[in-house]
């Protein structure tokens, strides 16, 4: 009996030993997480004309039209958002003489929007649009240059928050 | 009540901020660029001139008719400030002298070039309308004549000698 009793204590002990090797207390930590972040801001908006347009050289007459050619842009927008932009775009002296129309504004030295696109992409946003040029009552051969100024735009955001 | 008013003027300015705080504007973007074209000298020309015709009966008496002006148009887009003239002769003029002589613009036309009329800068276009006459001689004869005349227009250049 005391055989008996002593092999039952010991295999109670054995087996407690290695039961106490698996104990997992309420301390440990098996699990964890680690959180990276990172905030990406607002980038640019840039806009890129063609340089120099040239219109060719047309005879003197009482109208020297010039008819149309394309202006090539882009805009590359990083601002975050894809909700538009707008164009504008003006000139940087005045001529009666001169008419030139971007689309179908005729442009003066006052800024008007020319390109008004609702959405865009993110990135380059690459297209042309059309300038016309005529030249009205000119009494001089010459190579007539102007400047245009451009400005891109982009959609206000406004979000009402009450 | 005061309180409350109060209350609602602070709600409103705080409401007014967050709109304007969620109010997103983002910087512009400027470009330039050259449109250019270049006009070069265009039309220097001189229309057709009409023609006029004239009957008149033989009275033995020096005779001068009326005609109908002589119209043509000068397009002059060289694009420079001098001016032009417009010069004419006869060629047949031999054929026909001894019976009339036909005036143009105060000029007496025979088979010398004469200049009608001129710009002396530049002029666009112009529409001239020169009178015309036929001055009949005492002594002519019965007869058609025709009178060729020969137009031309030419600039009235200006050079200076420098010494």
């Amino acid at each position: 009996m005391k055989k008996v009793i002593v092999s039952l204590v010991l295999c109670g002990g054995i087996t407690v030993g290695i039961l106490s090797e698996r104990t997992v207390y309420a301390d440990d930590t098996l699990n964890d997480s680690t959180e990276v972040g990172a905030e990406v801001i607002k980038g640019d908006v840039t806009l890129a004309m063609d340089s120099a347009t040239d219109f060719g050289s047309q005879p003197l007459s009482e109208t020297v039209d010039f008819g149309a050619k394309d202006i090539n842009y882009t805009v590359t927008d990083y601002s975050g958002t894809t909700d538009g932009f707008t164009i504008s775009a003006k000139l940087t002296d005045t001529d009666d003489t001169r008419s030139l129309k971007i689309g179908e504004t005729e442009l003066s030295e006052t800024a008007a929007a020319v390109i008004t696109k609702d959405s865009n992409e993110v990135g380059d946003n690459t297209d042309k649009i059309s300038a016309t040029l005529v030249y009205t009552g000119v009494t001089k051969v010459q190579k007539y240059a102007t400047t245009i100024e451009w400005n891109v735009t982009k959609a206000s955001i406004n979000k009402i928050s009450e | 009540m005061a309180k409350i008013r109060k209350k609602l003027l602070f709600l409103s300015f705080f409401g007014l901020f967050l709109i304007a705080a969620d109010t997103t504007v983002f910087a512009d973007s400027k470009d330039s660029s050259t449109v250019s074209g270049e006009i070069v000298a265009g039309e220097f020309s001189l229309s057709q001139p009409n023609d006029v015709n004239f009957k008149v009966q033989l009275d033995g008496k020096k005779q001068v008719v009326t005609l109908e002006d002589i119209q043509f148009k000068i397009k002059d887009y060289r694009g420079i400030e001098d001016g032009w003239q417009v010069v004419v002769k006869s060629s047949n003029y031999a054929t026909y002298k001894n019976n009339y002589t036909l005036n143009i613009n105060q000029h007496n036309i025979s088979d010398n070039t004469i200049v009608v009329d001129q710009s002396e800068k530049q002029t666009m276009e112009k529409v001239s309308k020169l009178a015309t006459k036929a001055e009949i001689s005492a002594d002519a004869k019965a007869g058609s004549y025709r009178a060729d005349l020969e137009w031309n227009l030419q600039p009235i250049i200006k050079n200076s000698i420098k010494e």
